[in-house]
């Protein structure tokens, strides 16, 4: 939608703090600009559940302390964290070695660049700050398996008749163990082959998404059609509200908390249900808990029916995600405004939580 | 949750127009009969949509934040009160700065020796200091008597 080639002064007079977040990104992408990249980490480009505006790494915190409570060891959400910063933060060195925050921000440029145009310089803005933040919620749940299966594993060498081979093996394989689990799972034909021995123990012990993205990160973590507005009000035209919402929260499975995450596909089914509880007047939030295997406080943090935990407002995550989606719709959002039931924002520090 | 979802589903299910969906939103506010804790929820879901679709701006006075305005609300325009010359600026909450200025006391105040002063709602146009924002926004530097104003404007 938007040109990708911007022409900047070749001295150092840009006024950083007034440049639009793609001219940022541009900066840094096209020029490996290192002021560029100071102003975006000064920016506020990330939104947290409560409406607060903050920084790269204070949201990064706020991923990672919702990563620990959603049951990943504290060792991998730290690992986890350190890979993301250095991949929004470094330049390769002087040899082109080491990892590079431009493929990064080039990977959320040019699927911003497909995104039909929204006619205003200020909603371009908030477009590319919604896409580099669904990048990073994706990049997190990319790090966190990364870190898992490097931090889970060590060094083993396995000596057979055909010679030794240094392997990476799962911790939770003993050292007597491994011999016997190498011998009986590793074709006599690839024995010699320490690389493709290796895949064969990481496909057995290993999420299928965990592979190396140094070379090509828009094929490792991809935005999709539900990280983008244009993509949510195209599926509400043609599935209808529930099953956008199902399509958008299967989508985002990964960083849901633990016990839904199990559900797997069964989440969407659980999301129909529970919907059609509701219009039916039907709606019993136990019993819809028991079918799926999930505890009722699981339950009533997901899509319960009580909105209220003592005197604090606490909206379960199904309806702040139906929000979420409602908001990118611009009809939506007329409608409600002509029709009086649209409210004043009356805080931007927080929202009104209480 | 009945009352609130029934209405927006079947709008989307009839191809989710604007005019659908206002009236299925009309439909849930005029709806005397629902019980208040729906009530309050479809407050809390509305607040939720709107805080999601906001889009903030904050004045700063020599780099402190003194007030804020929504650009996504109703409103067209937007005023506030100058007490000081000074550094003002108007960034996006996000941090991208739309507008900076140094207001000079003749910027923001009328010489005080001048006879019959006008107010500041009154004050000729041509005498006010003009810019032009982004997505034609407008600025404008209307100079008062005990205090000036500083309006933005949405065409």
């Amino acid at each position: 939608m938007k040109t990708n080639t911007i022409t900047f002064p070749t001295q150092k007079t840009i006024d950083y703090s007034s440049l639009s977040l793609q001219e940022l990104l541009i900066c840094i992408v096209q020029e490996s600009d290192a002021d560029a990249l100071a102003e975006f980490h000064n920016r506020s480009v990330f939104k947290t559940e409560t409406g607060k505006w903050i920084c790269f790494s204070g949201f990064l915190n706020t991923l990672s302390q919702q990563a620990s409570s959603y049951d990943w060891k504290d060792s991998v959400v730290e690992k986890a964290r350190e890979m993301i910063l250095a991949k929004f933060l470094q330049f390769p060195d002087a040899n082109g070695k080491g990892v590079d925050c431009r493929k990064y921000f080039q990977a959320v440029l040019s699927y911003y660049d497909k995104q039909p145009s929204t006619g205003s310089d200020i909603e371009n803005e908030f477009l590319l700050c919604s896409l580099l933040q669904r990048f990073l919620c994706r990049h997190q749940q990319f790090s966190l398996r990364e870190a898992a299966r490097t931090i889970d594993v060590s060094r083993y060498t396995w000596t057979s008749e055909t010679g030794s081979l240094q392997l990476l093996i799962p911790r939770s394989i003993s050292g007597s163990e491994r011999r016997v689990w190498l011998e009986k799972h590793i074709p006599q034909a690839l024995r010699t082959n320490r690389r493709e021995v290796q895949a064969l123990i990481d496909s057995q012990f290993s999420s299928s998404s965990t592979v190396s993205i140094e070379g090509n990160p828009q094929l490792a973590v991809e935005l999709t059609s539900t990280d983008a507005p244009a993509g949510i009000v195209e599926h509400l035209g043609r599935d209808g509200l529930i099953e956008t919402l199902v399509s958008e929260k299967q989508d985002r499975i990964d960083s849901l908390r633990p016990a839904v995450r199990r559900l797997g596909n069964a989440l969407g089914e659980m999301i129909r249900d529970i919907i059609d509880g509701i219009t039916s007047g039907e709606t019993n939030d136990l019993e819809i808990a028991k079918k799926y295997g999930i505890t009722p406080s699981t339950f009533s943090r997901f899509a319960g029916s009580n909105w209220r935990s003592g005197n604090v407002k606490q909206v379960p995550d199904l309806w702040k995600n139906l929000a979420s989606l409602l908001s990118t719709h611009v009809a939506f959002r007329e409608a409600a405004q002509h029709s009086g039931v649209w409210p004043t924002i009356e805080s931007i520090t927080g929202g009104k939580n209480s | 949750m009945k009352d609130i979802l029934t209405p927006i589903i079947e709008a989307y299910n009839n191809g989710g127009t604007k005019e659908e969906l206002e009236q299925a939103l009309r439909s849930i506010a005029e709806n005397k009969t629902i019980p208040a804790p729906q009530q309050n929820q479809f407050q809390t879901l509305m607040e939720l949509i709107a805080l999601e679709a906001s889009r903030p701006c904050v004045l700063f006075f020599e780099d402190t934040p003194i007030s804020w305005f929504d650009l996504s609300s109703n409103i067209t325009t937007f005023d506030f009160t100058l007490t000081s010359e000074g550094q003002y600026k108007i960034q996006l909450i996000t941090g991208r700065m739309l507008w900076k200025a140094k207001l000079s006391k003749q910027d923001v105040f009328i010489h005080r020796e001048e006879e019959s002063l006008p107010a500041a709602a009154e004050t000729d146009e041509s005498e006010t200091a003009k810019y032009q924002l982004v997505d034609g926004l407008s600025l404008n530097i209307i100079p008062g008597i005990d205090r000036g104003i500083l309006r933005i404007t949405k065409q």
